[in-house]
Protein backbone atom coordinates (compact mmCIF):
# COMPACT_ATOMS: atom_id res chain seq x y z
CA UNK A 1 0.00 0.00 0.00
CA UNK A 2 0.84 3.44 -0.82
CA UNK A 3 1.32 6.45 1.77
CA UNK A 4 0.44 9.71 -0.19
CA UNK A 5 3.11 12.01 -0.06
CA UNK A 6 2.95 14.83 2.95
CA UNK A 7 5.39 16.66 1.94
CA UNK A 8 5.22 20.72 1.94
CA UNK A 9 6.84 23.85 0.24
CA UNK A 10 9.93 23.88 1.62
CA UNK A 11 9.39 27.52 3.17
CA UNK A 12 6.32 26.63 5.18
CA UNK A 13 8.60 23.93 6.92
CA UNK A 14 9.23 25.42 10.22
CA UNK A 15 12.47 24.07 10.82
CA UNK A 16 13.79 24.97 7.56
CA UNK A 17 12.76 28.35 8.23
CA UNK A 18 14.50 28.15 11.65
CA UNK A 19 18.10 26.44 10.17
CA UNK A 20 17.87 29.15 7.34
CA UNK A 21 17.77 31.55 10.00
CA UNK A 22 20.43 30.28 11.83
CA UNK A 23 22.50 30.10 8.80
CA UNK A 24 21.52 34.04 8.25
CA UNK A 25 22.87 34.85 11.11
CA UNK A 26 25.70 32.65 11.17
CA UNK A 27 26.50 35.03 7.32
CA UNK A 28 25.91 38.34 9.14
CA UNK A 29 28.45 37.16 12.23
CA UNK A 30 31.13 36.40 9.94
CA UNK A 31 30.45 39.23 7.77
CA UNK A 32 30.74 41.53 10.79
CA UNK A 33 33.80 39.70 12.03
CA UNK A 34 35.19 40.04 8.81
CA UNK A 35 34.39 43.80 8.56
CA UNK A 36 36.07 44.29 12.15
CA UNK A 37 39.30 42.20 10.93
CA UNK A 38 39.69 43.79 8.09
CA UNK A 39 39.30 47.58 9.53
CA UNK A 40 41.43 46.50 12.48
CA UNK A 41 43.65 44.92 9.99
CA UNK A 42 43.71 48.66 7.91
CA UNK A 43 44.50 50.32 11.43
CA UNK A 44 47.26 48.09 12.48
CA UNK A 45 48.88 48.45 9.26
CA UNK A 46 48.20 52.36 9.61
CA UNK A 47 50.03 51.47 12.85
CA UNK A 48 52.93 49.67 11.83
CA UNK A 49 53.94 52.55 8.91
CA UNK A 50 53.75 54.84 12.17
CA UNK A 51 56.32 52.74 13.63
CA UNK A 52 58.11 52.21 10.24
CA UNK A 53 58.16 56.12 10.45
CA UNK A 54 59.73 56.65 13.64
CA UNK A 55 62.20 53.90 12.66
CA UNK A 56 62.43 55.78 9.47
CA UNK A 57 63.17 59.26 11.32
CA UNK A 58 65.29 57.31 13.51
CA UNK A 59 67.44 56.20 10.71
CA UNK A 60 67.55 59.40 9.28
CA UNK A 61 69.16 61.16 12.21
CA UNK A 62 71.87 58.57 12.55
CA UNK A 63 72.39 58.96 8.89
CA UNK A 64 73.19 62.89 9.31
CA UNK A 65 75.27 62.11 12.43
CA UNK A 66 76.75 59.55 10.79
CA UNK A 67 77.85 61.49 7.54
CA UNK A 68 78.48 64.79 9.20
CA UNK A 69 81.08 62.55 11.59
CA UNK A 70 82.45 60.69 8.34
CA UNK A 71 82.47 64.25 6.51
CA UNK A 72 84.82 65.73 8.95
CA UNK A 73 86.97 62.44 9.47
CA UNK A 74 87.36 63.05 5.60
CA UNK A 75 88.05 66.30 6.31
CA UNK A 76 90.88 65.76 8.96
CA UNK A 77 92.35 63.03 7.31
CA UNK A 78 92.43 65.55 4.13
CA UNK A 79 93.77 68.51 6.03
CA UNK A 80 96.61 65.94 6.84
CA UNK A 81 97.36 63.98 3.86
CA UNK A 82 96.30 66.57 0.89
CA UNK A 83 94.50 63.06 -0.69
CA UNK A 84 92.25 64.08 -3.66
CA UNK A 85 90.19 61.13 -2.59
CA UNK A 86 89.32 62.53 0.94
CA UNK A 87 88.67 65.50 -0.34
CA UNK A 88 85.96 63.67 -2.53
CA UNK A 89 84.93 61.58 0.31
CA UNK A 90 84.12 64.65 2.68
CA UNK A 91 82.22 66.17 -0.10
CA UNK A 92 79.89 62.75 -1.11
CA UNK A 93 79.42 62.84 2.77
CA UNK A 94 77.80 66.07 3.45
CA UNK A 95 76.03 66.17 0.23
CA UNK A 96 74.51 62.72 1.94
CA UNK A 97 74.21 64.67 4.89
CA UNK A 98 71.76 66.87 2.94
CA UNK A 99 69.62 64.09 1.42
CA UNK A 100 69.05 62.43 5.11
CA UNK A 101 68.41 66.49 6.60
CA UNK A 102 65.87 66.78 3.47
CA UNK A 103 64.15 63.48 3.79
CA UNK A 104 64.31 63.74 8.09
CA UNK A 105 62.29 67.45 7.63
CA UNK A 106 59.90 65.79 5.69
CA UNK A 107 59.52 62.83 7.89
CA UNK A 108 58.71 64.85 10.71
CA UNK A 109 56.37 67.59 8.99
CA UNK A 110 54.08 66.85 11.06
CA UNK A 111 55.50 66.58 14.34
CA UNK A 112 56.08 70.42 15.62
CA UNK A 113 58.46 69.07 18.23
CA UNK A 114 60.82 66.91 15.69
CA UNK A 115 61.04 69.12 12.89
CA UNK A 116 62.02 72.32 15.34
CA UNK A 117 64.52 70.00 16.55
CA UNK A 118 65.49 68.35 13.06
CA UNK A 119 66.16 72.36 11.59
CA UNK A 120 68.36 72.87 14.79
CA UNK A 121 70.18 70.21 13.95
CA UNK A 122 70.49 71.43 10.08
CA UNK A 123 71.62 74.73 10.68
CA UNK A 124 74.44 72.97 12.75
CA UNK A 125 75.14 70.43 9.95
CA UNK A 126 75.58 73.46 7.76
CA UNK A 127 78.03 74.75 10.01
CA UNK A 128 80.05 71.77 9.85
CA UNK A 129 79.82 71.96 6.10
CA UNK A 130 80.10 75.36 5.82
CA UNK A 131 83.37 75.14 7.90
CA UNK A 132 84.53 71.98 5.95
CA UNK A 133 83.91 74.62 2.57
CA UNK A 134 86.49 77.14 4.82
CA UNK A 135 89.09 74.32 5.42
CA UNK A 136 89.12 73.37 1.76
CA UNK A 137 89.51 77.04 0.26
CA UNK A 138 92.22 78.18 3.12
CA UNK A 139 94.15 74.58 2.46
CA UNK A 140 94.99 75.53 -1.03
CA UNK A 141 96.20 79.46 -0.27
CA UNK A 142 98.17 77.87 2.74
CA UNK A 143 98.07 74.80 4.84
CA UNK A 144 99.17 75.97 8.01
CA UNK A 145 96.28 78.36 8.19
CA UNK A 146 93.74 75.72 6.67
CA UNK A 147 94.64 73.59 10.50
CA UNK A 148 94.39 76.44 12.57
CA UNK A 149 91.31 77.16 10.84
CA UNK A 150 90.17 73.43 11.36
CA UNK A 151 91.28 73.77 14.90
CA UNK A 152 89.98 76.93 16.07
CA UNK A 153 86.78 75.88 14.66
CA UNK A 154 86.37 73.02 16.65
CA UNK A 155 87.36 75.03 19.80
CA UNK A 156 85.03 77.52 19.73
CA UNK A 157 81.95 75.97 18.31
CA UNK A 158 81.62 72.66 19.44
CA UNK A 159 79.31 71.84 16.67
CA UNK A 160 79.77 67.93 16.53
CA UNK A 161 79.13 67.32 20.09
CA UNK A 162 76.15 69.69 20.03
CA UNK A 163 74.89 67.77 16.76
CA UNK A 164 75.35 64.53 18.83
CA UNK A 165 73.16 65.78 21.86
CA UNK A 166 70.28 67.38 19.22
CA UNK A 167 70.08 63.67 17.44
CA UNK A 168 70.47 61.88 20.81
CA UNK A 169 67.17 64.14 22.15
CA UNK A 170 65.89 63.39 18.59
CA UNK A 171 66.01 59.86 19.35
CA UNK A 172 64.61 59.47 22.14
CA UNK A 173 61.45 61.85 21.59
CA UNK A 174 61.09 59.11 18.32
CA UNK A 175 61.69 56.23 20.72
CA UNK A 176 58.95 57.55 23.07
CA UNK A 177 56.79 57.75 20.08
CA UNK A 178 57.96 54.37 18.97
CA UNK A 179 56.99 52.93 22.11
CA UNK A 180 53.19 54.75 21.67
CA UNK A 181 53.03 53.76 18.49
CA UNK A 182 54.04 50.25 19.11
CA UNK A 183 51.70 49.91 21.64
CA UNK A 184 48.48 51.04 19.85
CA UNK A 185 49.79 48.71 17.20
CA UNK A 186 49.92 45.49 19.77
CA UNK A 187 46.34 46.91 20.76
CA UNK A 188 45.30 46.93 17.29
CA UNK A 189 46.60 43.57 16.79
CA UNK A 190 44.76 42.27 20.20
CA UNK A 191 41.70 43.87 19.22
CA UNK A 192 41.66 41.83 15.92
CA UNK A 193 42.50 38.69 17.07
CA UNK A 194 40.15 38.86 20.05
CA UNK A 195 37.08 39.93 17.32
CA UNK A 196 38.50 36.80 15.05
CA UNK A 197 38.35 34.46 17.87
CA UNK A 198 34.63 35.87 19.14
CA UNK A 199 33.33 35.68 15.93
CA UNK A 200 34.52 31.81 15.66
CA UNK A 201 33.20 31.48 18.86
CA UNK A 202 29.99 32.65 17.93
CA UNK A 203 29.70 30.78 14.81
CA UNK A 204 30.55 27.68 16.02
CA UNK A 205 28.13 27.59 18.99
CA UNK A 206 25.41 29.00 16.31
CA UNK A 207 26.53 26.26 14.27
CA UNK A 208 26.42 24.36 17.13
CA UNK A 209 22.68 24.99 17.53
CA UNK A 210 21.86 24.80 13.92
CA UNK A 211 23.24 21.49 14.21
CA UNK A 212 20.98 20.39 16.97
CA UNK A 213 17.97 21.36 15.57
CA UNK A 214 18.71 19.24 12.24
CA UNK A 215 19.16 16.62 15.15
CA UNK A 216 16.47 17.37 16.79
CA UNK A 217 14.42 18.08 13.04
CA UNK A 218 15.36 14.29 12.26
CA UNK A 219 14.54 12.68 15.47
CA UNK A 220 11.03 14.00 15.11
CA UNK A 221 11.09 13.29 11.69
CA UNK A 222 12.00 9.98 12.32
CA UNK A 223 9.71 9.47 14.84
CA UNK A 224 6.70 10.92 12.85
CA UNK A 225 8.05 8.24 10.18
CA UNK A 226 7.90 5.27 12.69
CA UNK A 227 4.40 6.55 13.78
CA UNK A 228 3.24 6.63 10.12
CA UNK A 229 4.68 3.12 9.37
CA UNK A 230 2.93 1.64 12.53
CA UNK A 231 -0.62 3.20 11.19
CA UNK A 232 0.08 1.84 7.79
CA UNK A 233 0.01 -1.58 9.39
CA UNK A 234 -2.93 -1.16 11.36
CA UNK A 235 -4.68 0.44 7.99
CA UNK A 236 -3.75 -2.29 6.56
CA UNK A 237 -4.73 -5.12 8.60
CA UNK A 238 -7.99 -3.32 9.23
CA UNK A 239 -7.97 -3.56 4.79
CA UNK A 240 -7.12 -7.32 4.74
CA UNK A 241 -9.84 -7.79 7.74
CA UNK A 242 -12.64 -5.82 5.80
CA UNK A 243 -11.18 -7.34 2.19
CA UNK A 244 -11.88 -10.66 4.19
CA UNK A 245 -15.54 -9.75 4.84
CA UNK A 246 -16.08 -8.55 1.58
CA UNK A 247 -14.64 -11.74 0.13
CA UNK A 248 -17.12 -14.01 2.67
CA UNK A 249 -20.41 -10.95 2.05
CA UNK A 250 -19.36 -11.62 -1.59
CA UNK A 251 -19.50 -15.31 -1.77
CA UNK A 252 -22.51 -15.18 0.38
CA UNK A 253 -24.10 -12.90 -2.06
CA UNK A 254 -22.99 -15.07 -4.61
CA UNK A 255 -24.77 -18.16 -3.33
CA UNK A 256 -27.75 -16.14 -2.17
CA UNK A 257 -28.19 -15.41 -5.69
CA UNK A 258 -27.53 -18.39 -7.33
CA UNK A 259 -30.50 -19.63 -5.10
CA UNK A 260 -32.25 -16.41 -5.67
CA UNK A 261 -31.92 -17.63 -9.42
CA UNK A 262 -32.94 -20.74 -8.64
CA UNK A 263 -36.16 -19.85 -7.15
CA UNK A 264 -36.73 -17.71 -9.39
CA UNK A 265 -36.46 -20.20 -12.01
CA UNK A 266 -38.86 -22.61 -9.96
CA UNK A 267 -41.22 -19.72 -10.10
CA UNK A 268 -41.29 -19.04 -13.40
CA UNK A 269 -41.95 -22.78 -14.09
CA UNK A 270 -44.77 -22.99 -11.81
CA UNK A 271 -46.46 -20.17 -13.31
CA UNK A 272 -46.21 -21.61 -16.83
CA UNK A 273 -47.53 -24.82 -15.72
CA UNK A 274 -50.21 -22.99 -13.72
CA UNK A 275 -50.62 -21.20 -16.97
CA UNK A 276 -50.64 -24.45 -19.16
CA UNK A 277 -53.29 -25.89 -16.99
CA UNK A 278 -55.27 -22.45 -16.76
CA UNK A 279 -55.40 -22.47 -20.39
CA UNK A 280 -56.14 -26.57 -21.01
CA UNK A 281 -59.04 -26.08 -18.63
CA UNK A 282 -62.57 -26.63 -20.67
CA UNK A 283 -64.63 -24.89 -18.61
CA UNK A 284 -64.74 -21.05 -18.84
CA UNK A 285 -62.53 -19.19 -16.23
CA UNK A 286 -62.70 -15.21 -15.91
CA UNK A 287 -60.77 -13.45 -13.29
CA UNK A 288 -63.07 -10.56 -11.89
CA UNK A 289 -61.89 -7.82 -9.77
CA UNK A 290 -64.10 -6.48 -6.83
CA UNK A 291 -65.79 -4.47 -8.92
CA UNK A 292 -66.84 -7.22 -11.29
CA UNK A 293 -64.89 -6.16 -14.28
CA UNK A 294 -63.17 -8.88 -15.98
CA UNK A 295 -59.35 -8.58 -15.58
CA UNK A 296 -58.20 -12.14 -17.52
CA UNK A 297 -60.12 -14.79 -19.20
CA UNK A 298 -58.87 -18.06 -20.33
CA UNK A 299 -58.78 -19.56 -23.90
CA UNK A 300 -62.23 -21.17 -23.44
CA UNK A 301 -63.66 -18.51 -22.78
CA UNK A 302 -61.91 -16.65 -26.15
CA UNK A 303 -62.94 -19.93 -28.01
CA UNK A 304 -66.48 -20.24 -26.99
CA UNK A 305 -67.55 -16.65 -27.09
CA UNK A 306 -65.91 -15.43 -29.94
CA UNK A 307 -64.46 -12.70 -27.87
CA UNK A 308 -61.11 -11.53 -28.15
CA UNK A 309 -59.28 -11.31 -24.60
CA UNK A 310 -58.40 -7.24 -25.44
CA UNK A 311 -62.70 -7.20 -26.68
CA UNK A 312 -63.28 -8.48 -22.58
CA UNK A 313 -60.72 -7.56 -20.17
CA UNK A 314 -61.87 -4.40 -18.27
CA UNK A 315 -65.38 -5.25 -18.96
CA UNK A 316 -67.92 -5.89 -16.52
CA UNK A 317 -68.75 -9.39 -16.12
CA UNK A 318 -72.41 -8.42 -16.71
CA UNK A 319 -72.00 -8.02 -20.32
CA UNK A 320 -71.65 -11.71 -21.24
CA UNK A 321 -72.58 -13.57 -18.83
CA UNK A 322 -76.15 -13.38 -16.93
CA UNK A 323 -77.52 -15.60 -13.80
CA UNK A 324 -80.63 -17.07 -14.08
CA UNK A 325 -82.63 -19.66 -12.03
CA UNK A 326 -82.89 -18.21 -8.56
CA UNK A 327 -83.84 -14.16 -8.97
CA UNK A 328 -82.29 -13.76 -5.14
CA UNK A 329 -78.93 -13.95 -6.59
CA UNK A 330 -77.93 -11.66 -8.91
CA UNK A 331 -74.82 -10.19 -9.55
CA UNK A 332 -75.32 -7.67 -6.57
CA UNK A 333 -75.34 -10.38 -4.49
CA UNK A 334 -72.43 -11.59 -6.20
CA UNK A 335 -70.50 -8.52 -5.50
CA UNK A 336 -71.24 -9.03 -1.67
CA UNK A 337 -70.46 -12.54 -1.82
CA UNK A 338 -67.03 -11.70 -3.26
CA UNK A 339 -66.27 -8.39 -0.54
CA UNK A 340 -67.38 -10.85 2.27
CA UNK A 341 -64.75 -13.59 0.84
CA UNK A 342 -68.09 -16.18 0.17
CA UNK A 343 -68.16 -18.80 -2.63
CA UNK A 344 -70.58 -19.47 -4.69
CA UNK A 345 -71.56 -22.55 -6.60
CA UNK A 346 -73.50 -24.17 -9.03
CA UNK A 347 -75.64 -20.97 -9.92
CA UNK A 348 -77.28 -21.07 -13.17
CA UNK A 349 -76.34 -18.61 -16.00
CA UNK A 350 -76.08 -17.89 -19.21
CA UNK A 351 -73.16 -16.56 -21.37
CA UNK A 352 -73.73 -14.58 -24.37
CA UNK A 353 -71.33 -14.95 -27.16
CA UNK A 354 -70.11 -12.73 -29.97
CA UNK A 355 -73.10 -13.38 -32.00
CA UNK A 356 -75.35 -13.04 -29.27
CA UNK A 357 -76.58 -16.52 -29.08
CA UNK A 358 -76.71 -17.60 -25.31
CA UNK A 359 -75.06 -20.60 -23.87
CA UNK A 360 -76.43 -22.14 -20.87
CA UNK A 361 -73.40 -22.95 -17.90
CA UNK A 362 -73.22 -23.65 -14.61
CA UNK A 363 -71.25 -20.59 -12.54
CA UNK A 364 -69.01 -20.96 -9.40
CA UNK A 365 -67.47 -17.95 -7.58
CA UNK A 366 -64.25 -18.33 -5.56
CA UNK A 367 -63.05 -15.48 -3.75
CA UNK A 368 -59.42 -14.18 -4.28
CA UNK A 369 -57.47 -12.96 -1.25
CA UNK A 370 -54.34 -11.59 -0.71
CA UNK A 371 -52.93 -11.84 3.31
CA UNK A 372 -56.94 -12.47 4.11
CA UNK A 373 -58.06 -9.52 2.20
CA UNK A 374 -59.86 -10.20 -0.85
CA UNK A 375 -58.53 -8.72 -3.92
CA UNK A 376 -61.26 -9.83 -6.46
CA UNK A 377 -62.28 -13.64 -7.79
CA UNK A 378 -62.17 -16.11 -9.90
CA UNK A 379 -65.75 -17.20 -12.28
CA UNK A 380 -65.92 -20.93 -13.53
CA UNK A 381 -68.70 -21.27 -16.30
CA UNK A 382 -69.18 -24.72 -16.75
CA UNK A 383 -71.24 -24.94 -19.66
CA UNK A 384 -73.66 -27.41 -19.66
CA UNK A 385 -75.11 -30.24 -22.62
CA UNK A 386 -72.63 -30.47 -25.47
CA UNK A 387 -70.79 -27.63 -26.43
CA UNK A 388 -72.50 -25.44 -29.37
CA UNK A 389 -70.64 -26.56 -32.91
CA UNK A 390 -67.46 -24.16 -33.95
CA UNK A 391 -68.83 -21.25 -35.58
CA UNK A 392 -67.80 -18.26 -38.20
CA UNK A 393 -67.48 -15.68 -35.57
CA UNK A 394 -65.72 -14.05 -37.83
CA UNK A 395 -68.22 -12.87 -40.43
CA UNK A 396 -70.73 -11.65 -37.07
CA UNK A 397 -70.02 -7.82 -36.37
CA UNK A 398 -68.67 -7.89 -32.80
CA UNK A 399 -70.86 -6.74 -29.99
CA UNK A 400 -68.66 -5.05 -27.94
CA UNK B 1 63.51 59.16 -7.61
CA UNK B 2 64.06 57.08 -4.35
CA UNK B 3 61.96 55.12 -2.26
CA UNK B 4 62.35 54.55 0.98
CA UNK B 5 61.59 50.75 1.90
CA UNK B 6 61.56 49.25 5.75
CA UNK B 7 64.38 46.97 6.28
CA UNK B 8 65.98 48.00 2.62
CA UNK B 9 68.41 49.66 0.84
CA UNK B 10 66.52 52.63 -0.65
CA UNK B 11 65.29 52.08 -4.44
CA UNK B 12 66.03 54.46 -7.09
CA UNK B 13 63.52 54.80 -10.11
CA UNK B 14 63.19 56.89 -13.07
CA UNK B 15 59.77 58.50 -13.67
CA UNK B 16 58.55 58.80 -17.46
CA UNK B 17 55.67 61.02 -17.68
CA UNK B 18 55.09 60.61 -21.40
CA UNK B 19 55.07 56.53 -20.36
CA UNK B 20 53.64 56.85 -17.47
CA UNK B 21 55.26 54.19 -16.06
CA UNK B 22 59.07 54.10 -14.29
CA UNK B 23 62.12 52.76 -15.24
CA UNK B 24 63.65 50.20 -12.59
CA UNK B 25 67.45 50.68 -12.83
CA UNK B 26 67.68 47.62 -10.17
CA UNK B 27 65.51 45.31 -12.36
CA UNK B 28 67.95 44.32 -15.01
CA UNK B 29 67.42 40.89 -15.84
CA UNK B 30 64.18 41.86 -18.21
CA UNK B 31 64.39 42.72 -21.53
CA UNK B 32 61.70 45.84 -20.28
CA UNK B 33 62.32 47.45 -17.34
CA UNK B 34 59.00 49.91 -17.77
CA UNK B 35 57.09 49.37 -14.57
CA UNK B 36 53.24 51.30 -14.95
CA UNK B 37 52.22 53.92 -12.37
CA UNK B 38 50.82 56.30 -11.74
CA UNK B 39 52.44 59.89 -11.85
CA UNK B 40 52.61 60.93 -8.11
CA UNK B 41 55.05 60.28 -5.84
CA UNK B 42 52.55 57.64 -3.84
CA UNK B 43 51.50 56.40 -6.51
CA UNK B 44 54.62 55.18 -7.55
CA UNK B 45 56.07 54.18 -4.31
CA UNK B 46 53.29 52.36 -3.76
CA UNK B 47 54.05 50.61 -6.97
CA UNK B 48 57.83 50.13 -5.98
CA UNK B 49 57.36 49.08 -2.75
CA UNK B 50 54.31 46.57 -3.54
CA UNK B 51 57.17 44.72 -5.96
CA UNK B 52 59.05 44.00 -3.19
CA UNK B 53 56.66 42.64 -0.75
CA UNK B 54 57.65 45.73 1.20
CA UNK B 55 56.51 48.99 2.89
CA UNK B 56 57.59 52.02 2.44
CA UNK B 57 58.29 54.96 4.68
CA UNK B 58 59.08 58.09 2.19
CA UNK B 59 59.60 58.85 -1.61
CA UNK B 60 61.85 61.48 -2.38
CA UNK B 61 62.39 63.39 -5.99
CA UNK B 62 65.70 64.35 -6.61
CA UNK B 63 67.51 66.10 -9.70
CA UNK B 64 71.59 65.00 -10.32
CA UNK B 65 73.86 66.65 -11.99
CA UNK B 66 76.76 64.56 -13.63
CA UNK B 67 79.08 69.10 -13.43
CA UNK B 68 78.97 68.52 -10.06
CA UNK B 69 78.19 65.27 -9.23
CA UNK B 70 75.46 65.99 -6.58
CA UNK B 71 71.83 64.96 -5.63
CA UNK B 72 69.87 67.30 -4.93
CA UNK B 73 66.02 66.22 -3.37
CA UNK B 74 63.16 68.50 -5.19
CA UNK B 75 60.25 67.22 -2.96
CA UNK B 76 59.60 63.85 -0.67
CA UNK B 77 55.99 62.35 0.19
CA UNK B 78 55.94 60.67 3.36
CA UNK B 79 53.62 57.69 3.41
CA UNK B 80 51.98 58.40 7.10
CA UNK B 81 51.14 62.13 5.73
CA UNK B 82 47.62 62.62 4.59
CA UNK B 83 48.00 62.18 1.03
CA UNK B 84 45.97 65.67 -0.06
CA UNK B 85 48.98 67.44 2.12
CA UNK B 86 51.53 65.75 -0.72
CA UNK B 87 53.75 68.61 -2.20
CA UNK B 88 53.02 66.84 -5.91
CA UNK B 89 48.91 66.67 -4.91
Amino acid sequence: MTVPSTSHPPARDPTIRRVLAFFALIAAVLITVVALAVRNINRAERSADWVNHTHAVILEIDAILATVHAGDGALRTFVMTGDARDQGAGRDAFSSMSEHLEIAKALTRDEAAQHAQVLRLETLANQRANLTQRVIAAWQIDHAEAVRTLTAADGSAATTAEIRRVVERLKADEMALLAERDTAAFLQAQTTRWTVWTGVALDFLLLSATAWLIRDDLQARRHATAVLAEANAQLEARVEARTSELSTANARLVSENLEQRWAHQAAEHQLRYQQNVFNALNDLVLVVTKAMNISRVNPAVVRLTGREPAALIDRPLADIVRLTGDTSVNFDAMAVALREGRELRAQPAVVTDALGQPITARLALFPVRDRDKVVGGIIVLEVLGSPPPQRDFARSPSLL
Amino acid sequence: MRVSLVGRVAHDVCYVVQNKAYLDYNNRKYASTLEGSGQRLRQIASVVANSFEANWTSASEYTYDYNTEKKLIVVSVVKTDPPARDPDA
